[in-house]
């Protein structure tokens, strides 16, 4: 991918957070929730010291001032205080991205893993040269990825914390234990995300197993089998990386169900809490960040697949 | 081939030595590992307003005065304190040779700057600066005599200032660390030291082995266990297997159906405390039909069968609640009958014209059909206790319509718009002032939609009594005249499901109910 | 290929590739019972047993809830008003999107330009988290999960819709009709819309699972209000506070989820094979 092309590209991307961030800038403000609302929860405070609140935050002036003042702030990499607890953003999206980040690139990851793997195994179920005993495991895997990619997050989630239970039962608070309360979220959303990948690659492998260049290398012998679909991989890799970044998409959509339900406090549950108190600056930030997040992985998908798959360079151009 | 085998031992042996490490000793005799369930937005005590911060705070501070079980107040780092006859001055006398976590001695000046800090608008109090009502100015009369002085006589102020969120700290460390940075760093008198606190993760305090003047609530002089640390079970349905595994050794707010199971285990105990404030209630909106209708309203408290509820969705751990604050708080009086009765519910709603019809399945009048709409919070269970209110008034003939909105600002704004009959919200304290915003006209959280001038000049009257026994029959009158309104429909006291391990003694619970006295626990040796 | 002898017919059908013209009989059977069954025990459902939280037995095979209902007449009920959430939801989306699309890939030049560059600015975005912000500004109940869900998928519709229509438009038929003086508006309506059509249908099937999925999502988070009526996303949720003491209540809905994706791809794929 030539430098000009990425340069557009980068340019392209902040244009559309910017819009994105604008957009979502309005949209929360449409809604009624009272973000100070939490202060009456004590019912101790009147509604003049809400008031006070309330126009000291500037909530009271023009949206369009509003905007503008935000807008201000940005040079100076101040994106706004959170209206609930008044900690800068990006302190409190920084904490949570500790416990965020590790689980959507180890979940990222160990989708690209499990899809590869088990859509090379699924695909010989096709293959003309598989044993019967082979090609009804395969057709099994096969299966197995059909439903793991109509399974909600949730309910798989479910499944893995009720399995767990007695694993995090017999481990004491410590390294070991921290580790497998990190790996449950990453092998619900890994495992999900792997088997829609992995019937990506199922198709592309059985369409390239049926490509002469195939054929003859099993004829003459090519020993073992994942050496030479490994090859044939890389012919369809393009695609699978090219999706692996619109898996992206849903890894973010999903972290925010998996720190619900696994009770982790990271970006994903930090949104759901922020939308549900009307909590607008974190709101927008969250959101501009995931847009943000999102074009990176696709850029770097992009990247990658142009790399692996000099086809896609000239199409680049 | 020997090379490889002698590294594969050593590797072995490597990794016996690191599983070794990681695996941490549960809990020494010093020791201790607390549950707390939600994560506080802000840990500081002058600031934030949750009542998770409490529970560990409570220890690293001392409170000007501490409330007892029978809702007296006790000395604590106020020796002896007199008030004005017309409740607007307060005088301190402070204890001597009182030290902070860092050396720097406590005295009048201390609280000067703590009440202020409450008190000034940078600080953005939460919740402290409300507690603390109409206190104007805090003088310092002498080293250790201290003022405050109020705009208007103010009866909740001892019980405000018996409350970690009024706690004093050490105002060397405030001025260090500032307002954004001191809920990391902080320093009190208490029992037990702050030691660290890592966002979202886990709170950490040690003893403080100076620690010499306990208020006479306190058993123990010093505290018995060294360590305690603090970790956030969030999801309730992580909260009993981490105690069943010995993650933790004391767990809060279990569910109900997990906490029935620990009652019953030998290793373990559960420790179930009432909290006093306001029970789980809906309110009653009086401005909006069919609730504008006494008759119906009184029909809806009789109907409802509250043991029932109790009995299946919190496995009869709590008790009936029959007034508008819960049987734990000071100045309870039984005012609405903990049976119902479906009979007179139905007579009631007949002799006011909402008659049952072969034509629907509702009561009519003139053509309406009685319909009521109910709105409950997503927590405690209220989807559950709406779900089955809902069943019980059906049988009646009332249509119900349930909604659920999904977090304290929803509900705020369903309250504002007020199209509901029925909504659902509670306040914990130890006060029963706290009842005042949900009764008067203007009050903040008058649900009811209530402007009634007896309750008006009811609370007003309670708010500014000095004497006990005068506030005790206002408040009477107070619970009794909204029942008589039938305002509330209460349905069952909060009784917080505590639960720990066997060997953990001594865990006893101050009169607010959330807050644990840590000093008094201590670990049984094996 | 060998010279085996034919094979017994069960390994047959486990070892051939199915054919995609088979009708998928397992598929509309599961659907058909969803589907009736929702409409049959519609009132049956809130009918309140004596015991909470039994394990499935003869009387109740899926067991209790916490009030002590049946389990799987709730489910039932359940999922008429999931799948019609999802079902109205993917409605907007494809109505709104193909729209959007249609015109953008017809009308070629700046508009195109517009539209697409607006179309990618949505899509940035992830689907879930649009219908959030969504959620954010509308309020949280029934009708805005469905608006949020349909707003998330316009997206990738409008994408689809405008790569169909744009070839489409450039084809020879299309040109001669503009030649005979057709309004841009009658192109579209009688030319291009009907050549897209089998594309955009198939592809509606396809987006009918992720909103289901999604709109499950949402209740699951909480976001639904009304906990009455049942639904499997928040039958789901409800199963979390008793889930060690009565896992069937997960079972229940996460299975009829899963298995409900799955026969709506399978329908999906046999109605786009030609």
């Amino acid at each position: 991918m030539s430098v000009r092309t990425l340069l557009r590209r980068i340019l392209g991307s902040l244009v559309t957070i910017w819009l994105v961030t604008t957009l979502v800038f309005f949209a929360v403000r449409l809604s009624h929730l009272d973000p100070l609302a939490a202060l009456l929860s004590q019912g101790l405070a009147s509604p003049e010291q809400v008031a006070e609140m309330r126009a000291a935050l500037g909530l009271d002036r023009p949206l369009l001032d509003q905007y503008f003042f935000f807008l201000s702030g940005l040079p100076r990499g101040d994106l706004g205080r959170s209206l609930f607890d008044g900690q800068p953003v990006i302190r409190s999206i920084g904490e949570s991205l500790r416990f965020t980040a590790p689980l959507a690139l180890s979940a990222w990851l160990l989708a690209i893993a499990l899809g590869l793997t088990l859509g090379a195994f699924a695909s010989r179920a096709t293959a003309w040269e598989t044993r019967r005993p082979a090609r009804l495991t395969a057709r099994l895997t096969s299966a197995a990825l059909v439903l793991g990619t109509a399974t909600p997050v949730a309910w798989s989630g479910l499944l893995i914390l009720w399995a767990a239970v007695p694993l995090l039962g017999k481990l004491p608070p410590g390294p070991a234990r921290e580790f497998v309360q990190l790996a449950l979220p990453t092998l619900t959303l890994g495992i999900a995300s792997g088997c829609s990948l992995g019937r990506v690659a199922e198709a592309g492998l059985a369409r390239a197993r049926r490509e002469p260049f195939f054929i003859a290398a099993r004829a003459r012998g090519v020993w073992p089998q994942w050496r030479l679909e490994w090859s044939a991989l890389r012919t369809t890799l393009a695609p699978v990386i090219s999706l692996a970044g619109v898996e992206a998409a849903f890894l973010l959509g999903g972290t925010m169900v998996t720190e619900t339900l696994f009770a982790r406090p990271g970006v994903g549950r930090l949104l759901v809490e922020s939308i549900l108190r009307g909590d607008f600056p974190l709101v927008q930030a969250i959101v501009a960040l995931a847009a943000a997040g999102y074009a990176l992985f696709n850029l770097l998908a992009d990247i990658l697949a142009s790399y692996l798959d000099p086809r896609l360079r000239e199409e680049a151009e | 081939m020997r090379a490889i085998g002698a590294r594969l031992l050593s590797a072995g042996f490597l990794l016996c030595g690191l599983l070794s490490a990681c695996a941490v000793a549960p809990s020494s005799a010093s020791e201790l590992h607390y549950g707390l369930t939600l994560v506080p937005t802000g840990l500081d005590p002058h600031v934030n307003a949750s009542s998770e911060l409490g529970i560990p705070l409570r220890s690293v501070y001392d409170t000007l005065v501490y409330r007892d079980m029978q809702g007296g107040f006790v000395p604590g780092l106020a020796r002896a304190w007199t008030v004005s006859t017309d409740g607007l001055t307060y005088t301190f006398s402070l204890r001597a040779g009182v030290e902070f976590h860092d050396g720097t001695p406590f005295n009048a000046e201390a609280v000067r700057t703590n009440l202020e800090r409450i008190l000034s608008p940078d600080t953005k109090s939460q919740k402290a600066r409300f507690m603390l009502g109409p206190l104007t100015t805090v003088d310092v009369l002498d080293a250790l005599t201290v003022r405050l002085t109020l705009s208007e006589s103010f009866a909740p102020l001892l019980d405000s200032l018996s409350q970690p969120y009024c706690a004093i700290a050490s105002p060397a460390a405030l001025a260090q660390w500032g307002n954004a940075d001191y809920q990391f760093h902080q320093v009190g008198t208490g029992p037990y030291r702050f030691v660290e606190y890592v966002s979202g993760d886990h709170l950490t305090l040690e003893r403080n082995p100076d620690y010499a003047w306990g208020p006479s609530i306190y058993r123990n002089r010093k505290a018995a266990i060294e360590r305690i640390v603090f970790r956030f079970y969030a999801d309730a349905a992580t909260r009993a297997p981490a105690l069943l595994s010995g993650a933790a050794d004391v767990m809060g707010e279990l569910p109900p159906q997990d906490a029935l199971r620990f009652k019953e285990d030998p290793s373990f105990q559960l420790i179930p405390v009432p909290i006093p404030g306001q029970p789980l209630a809906l309110y009653l909106n009086t401005a909006t039909p069919p609730t504008d209708e006494l008759a119906v309203r009184q029909a809806l408290l009789l109907s409802a069968d509250r043991q029932a509820i109790i009995e299946t969705v919190f496995g009869g751990l709590s008790p009936v609640a029959t007034s508008a604050i819960s049987s734990s708080t000071w100045g309870f009086v039984e005012a609405v009958p903990a049976l119902g009765d479906t009979a007179a519910a139905e007579a009631l709603l007949d002799e006011a014209g909402w008659v049952r019809t072969p034509a629907s399945d509702w009561r009519t009048k003139n053509g309406t059909p009685l319909t009521v709409e109910v709105v409950v919070p997503p927590w405690g269970f209220n989807p559950q206790v709406g779900q089955m209110l809902e069943l019980q008034w059906e049988a009646l003939g009332i249509q119900v319509n349930l909604t659920q909105v999904a977090s304290f600002a929803a509900l705020r704004e369903a309250q504002d718009a007020g199209k509901y009959n029925l909504l659902s919200i509670n306040l914990s304290g130890a006060d029963p002032d706290l009842l005042r915003p949900f009764f008067v006209r203007d009050g903040s959280y008058n649900l009811s939609r209530v402007a009634d001038p007896e309750l008006d000049s009811l609370f007003a009257a309670a708010s500014r009594a000095t004497d006990t026994a005068e506030r005790l029959h206002l408040m009477a009158e107070a619970q009794q005249r909204i029942a008589a309104m039938a305002l509330v429909l209460p349905v069952r006291d909060y009784v917080n499901l505590n639960a720990a391990r066997a060997d953990v003694e001594g865990l006893s619970y101050d009169a607010q109910g959330w807050f644990p006295n840590l000093i008094d626990a201590s670990l049984k040796q094996p | 290929m060998t010279s085996r002898a034919s094979p017994p017919r069960l390994a047959a059908l486990l070892t051939q590739p199915p054919t995609e013209r088979r009708v998928p009989w397992i598929a509309l059977a599961w659907l058909t019972v969803i589907l009736v069954g929702g409409l049959v025990s519609a009132g049956a459902a809130v009918n309140l047993a004596s015991h909470s939280l039994t394990p499935p037995s003869l009387a109740h095979p899926l067991g209790t809830d916490l009030l002590g209902r049946d389990v799987g007449l709730r489910l039932l009920a359940g999922g008429l008003r999931t799948l019609r959430m999802a079902a109205a939801a993917t409605v907007i989306a494809a109505v709104l999107g193909s729209l959007w699309g249609l015109v953008a890939g017809h009308a070629g030049g700046w508009l195109e330009w517009i539209l697409v560059h607006a179309n990618d600015v949505l899509l940035s975005v992830p689907g879930l988290v649009l219908a959030l912000v969504v959620i954010a500004a509308l309020g949280q109940h029934e009708m805005t999960i469905i608006l949020a869900v349909g707003l998330g998928g316009v997206g990738s519709f409008a994408r689809l819709a405008r790569s169909a229509a744009s070839q489409t438009s450039h084809r020879s038929f299309v040109l001669a009709a503009r030649a005979l003086g057709a309004s841009e508006v009658r192109l579209l309506q009688r030319h291009v819309f009907p050549n897209t059509l089998e594309a955009l249908t198939a592809y509606a099937l396809l987006h009918f699972g992720w909103a289901l999925v999604n709109s499950a999502s949402l209740t699951f988070l909480g976001l639904g209000g009304a906990p009455s009526i049942p639904d499997w996303g928040q039958m789901l949720n409800e199963s979390r506070l008793v889930f060690l003491h009565a896992p069937w209540l997960a079972a229940a809905p996460g299975t009829a989820l899963a298995l409900t994706v799955l026969a709506v791809q399978r329908l999906g794929e046999w109605i786009s094979k030609p």
